[in-house]
Order: structure tokens, then C-alpha cells, then sequence
């Protein structure tokens, strides 16, 4: 796939090719908005609205890593719906379970190459992880998603956020560290190769 | 544990993980590492930390994000015009409204100021009139036979009144008007309240020169006036028709933005 040429052709009014890049990352933009705002239902108001943002401001898009400019957007947008619900708190109309966490559905999640109970054991997985996220503010938060889920390398995180390199270091360091306290009550979750050093022992 | 490490450790670790730190940095670390134990439990505990973050389950989308012709369509049908357009209608309506207000204040003014101007005016004018009366008067009278001397003797007033005339001419008016005949053994005083009424009627020919500059500038003044007012009108018509033309606008703009 020529992405400068889709992009480019994007530019011109082809929703097509943008429909093409679409499906290239929604992905990727769906799981940062997800694990930002730990919520599916706002997750994915927030990557069909980042598309629609991306597609309407596609002329400002100066080059460089289209993802990078796309999880750039919607960011911005989480952090707007933080502060949205910030100011104005609403109820989840989903059920919680006994722990008082929401009970998902989450069908789409599921891997036919999966045994259920690896199913089940990685969404366990996934929902300690993504309660520890939601402990992080969201700066921290942000960037650990960039580079430790997303994969992103500093350089590109640095240039989703907007901040310098040394920045991103830091705060990298920082979330890590509130992760890894965090983590560290649901040992139990965890694979044996993944338990915490003292946690072992 | 790494509670005694500084926050710089910690970042020098988790830069160290991603390999991003320079080789003279790296070195430094490594070095450190074989003699710190506390330091490399650190690093252990990071580095499962962020092993545990990267084996996170990567959720796919749960539908395509695929853009719709409508979708965008109806986020481009709310223009950015609408709200410089409201504001614009917004402005105009306020300058119209004290325009408007102004207009009203000012129709009382203009009632005012051309009766100011007209008393100005006709101040002056009645003086030459009332001057040029008493002086006619008095050169008759001073061809008329002169009156009985002990009848000038007796009413001495007239010619003093005359005298006066140079001084006031209104004063002179009403006396002259007065005492309509003077007397004969007065006949010097006659000669100079002559004169001083020939004096003061030597003024007259210039009071028409006066007359005609004060009612130039009325006439400027009322002409300013006009003009001034009119433009008035026309800023109340040009900022009504633009209140109404960017209300309509932004109202039009509006509703085919909701789509109604």
C-alpha cells in the first residue's frame, strides 16, 4: 500500500483511498484511544470521530508517519472527553460484576486460534492492565500506551504528544514505575515468567 | 527493592530497556549494574513490568471506522461562516440601536439650535431697525421749526437722551420715540445729538454685512446639520440592512446545518 499516494489522493476528495488508510490503522488508533479512556463505548465514538477529524484536516497534514499524526488526533480527542467527563459525570449504563468493574461483551476481542481459558486469561490480563492505566494520569498514561502497547519508539511518541525527547523519557520512566507498584496486586493475573522479582520470591 | 533509587536512575533504567541511551551512557550503566545489586533488581522489575505492558492483548475495532459520504457531509454543512456571520449581525444590530437612539435624541436638537440661530440672527437686524427709525425721526425733526425756548428750557432731557444715543442706541430709540419734540433754544444740543445719530447711523451701512455673514453661517450651520443628519440615515439604513442580511445568513446557514 502507497500511503503517500493515498494520502495524496485523499487530499483531493477520494473518500475510497481514504477508506483504504482507514482500515490500515483503526486498529491501532481504537487501542490507544481504549487504553486511554478504558472504555469501549468512548473508544469508539472517539476513533470513528479522529477519522472524520483526520479526513476533514487531511490538509494539514505536514508529512512524516501518518499513524503517528492519526493517534496524535485522537488523543487530543480523549483528553477532551476526560475533560468532558471531568466536568460532567455520567453513570455507566452498563452492569457491573462483584468487583464492581463493568461487564463487557467482548466478542470482538476473542481469537478463534484461542483455547477459552487463554481467552479468559488474557482478558484478565488485560483488564489488570488497563486498571493500572486508568491510575496513571493521563500524560503518563499516554505515553506509556505509545511505546509500551503501541509499540511506538521515542522519537514517534515524542512527535504524537508534542514534546521533546527528554520528556518522553521521563515520563516513560515514571509511568513504568507507577505500573509496576500497581501491578504488583494482581501478581496472581499474571503469567509465572511475567511475576514481579519480589513477588516470587 | 528501588525505593532508594533517584528518579534519574529510574529513567536512566527505563531508557536503557528501550536502547536508547548513548554508548558512553550504556557503558557507565553496565558498569554500575555489575556492583549494584539494588540497581539491577530494578531493572529486573522493570523489565517484567514492561513485558507485561507489551503482552497487553491488542484489541481489534470493533466495526470499521470507514467514512460515509453523509458523515462528512454533514460535519462540513456547519460552515465557519456562522459564527462570524452572527457576530457581524450581532455588531450591526448594536450600531444600528444607537444609531437609532441617537437619531431620536438629535430630532429635538435640530428644533433647538436653528431657533438659537434665528435669534442670533434676528437680534442685530432689529437693532439696525430700531436705529434707523428714531434716526429718520430725528433728521425731520431737525428740518422742522424749532419749538418754543422756554419749552426747550423747561424739558432739557431730549438732548441729553441724545447725546446718550451714541452710547446706546436702544436707550436713544425709546427716548427719541419719547419725546417726539425737541425745543428750540436746544439747538446745539440738537446739532450734537445729530451728529451722534449721524454716527450711529453710519454703522448701518456695515450692519447689512454682519446680517448677511451671520446668516451665511446659519445657513452653513443648517446645511451642516442637514448633512450630518442625513448621513445619520443612511449609517441607521447601512447597519439595519447589514443586521438583517447577516441575521438571515447566519439563521439560513444554521438551519441547513441541522438540516431542517
Amino acid at each position: 500500500m502507497d500511503e503517500l499516494a493515498l494520502i495524496q489522493d485523499a487530499r483531493h476528495g477520494d473518500l475510497n483511498a481514504f477508506n483504504r488508510l482507514v482500515l490500515a490503522h483503526q486498529d491501532s488508533v481504537f487501542n490507544q484511544a481504549y487504553r486511554v479512556l478504558g472504555d469501549v463505548q468512548a473508544a469508539d465514538d472517539a476513533a470513528q470521530e479522529a477519522f472524520i477529524s483526520a479526513y476533514e484536516n487531511l490538509k494539514s497534514f505536514r508529512g512524516g508517519s501518518f499513524r503517528s499524526w492519526l493517534l496524535r488526533i485522537v488523543t487530543n480527542l480523549c483528553y477532551d472527553e476526560l475533560r468532558r467527563r471531568k466536568r460532567r459525570p455520567t453513570t455507566p449504563l452498563e452492569p457491573l460484576d462483584d468487583t464492581g468493574d463493568e461487564i463487557e461483551s467482548p466478542s470482538w476481542m476473542k481469537d478463534s486460534g484461542e483455547l477459552p481459558e487463554q481467552t479468559a486469561e488474557r482478558a484478565e490480563l488485560g483488564r489488570a492492565i488497563q486498571h493500572c492505566l486508568d491510575e496513571l494520569p493521563f500524560e503518563f498514561r499516554v505515553i506509556v500506551t505509545l511505546v509500551d502497547i503501541q509499540g511506538m519508539d521515542y522519537s514517534e511518541a515524542a512527535e504524537v504528544i508534542g514534546k521533546p525527547l527528554g520528556t518522553v523519557k521521563s515520563r516513560l520512566a515514571r509511568a513504568r514505575l507507577r505500573l509496576r507498584d500497581c501491578l504488583q496486586g494482581f501478581w496472581e493475573l499474571l503469567p509465572a515468567t511475567m511475576r514481579l522479582v519480589h513477588e516470587v520470591e | 527493592m528501588t525505593t532508594l533509587l533517584s528518579p534519574r536512575d529510574i529513567e536512566t533504567l527505563s531508557t536503557y530497556l528501550d536502547g536508547q541511551l548513548t554508548a558512553f551512557e550504556r557503558t557507565r550503566l553496565e558498569s554500575r549494574l555489575q556492583v549494584e545489586l539494588d540497581l539491577r533488581a530494578a531493572l529486573e522489575e522493570m523489565r517484567r513490568t514492561r513485558a507485561i505492558l507489551r503482552s497487553a492483548p491488542v484489541l481489534r475495532a470493533p466495526r470499521n471506522y470507514t467514512i460515509k459520504p453523509g458523515m462528512v457531509k454533514i460535519r462540513q454543512q456547519t460552515p465557519r461562516a456562522f459564527p462570524i456571520l452572527r457576530l457581524t449581525s450581532a455588531l450591526a444590530s448594536l450600531l444600528f440601536v444607537l444609531a437609532f437612539v441617537g437619531d431620536l435624541i438629535g430630532r429635538n436638537v435640530p428644533a433647538l439650535v436653528p431657533v438659537a440661530l434665528v435669534q442670533e440672527a434676528a437680534a442685530p437686524e432689529t437693532a439696525i431697525m430700531e436705529a434707523a427709525i428714531p434716526t429718520q425721526q430725528t433728521l425731520m425733526q431737525s428740518k422742522a421749526p424749532p419749538p418754543p425756548a422756554a419749552e426747550s428750557a423747561m424739558e432739557p432731557q431730549p438732548a441729553q437722551a441724545a447725546t446718550e444715543i451714541a452710547v446706546a442706541p436702544m436707550l436713544q430709540m425709546d427716548m427719541l420715540t419719547a419725546s417726539p419734540a425737541p425745543t428750540q433754544g436746544t439747538g446745539e444740543l440738537n446739532l450734537e445729538a445729530g451728529e451722534a445719530l449721524r454716527q450711529a447711523t453710519e454703522v448701518t451701512p456695515e450692519q447689512p454685512v454682519e446680517q448677511t455673514e451671520v446668516e451665511d453661517q446659519s445657513e452653513f450651520r443648517r446645511e451642516t446639520n442637514v448633512g450630518w443628519w442625513s448621513s445619520l440615515r443612511i449609517f441607521e439604513a447601512i447597519t439595519l440592512i447589514c443586521a438583517v442580511a447577516t441575521g438571515l445568513a447566519a439563521l439560513f446557514l444554521r438551519r441547513k446545518g441541522n438540516g431542517t
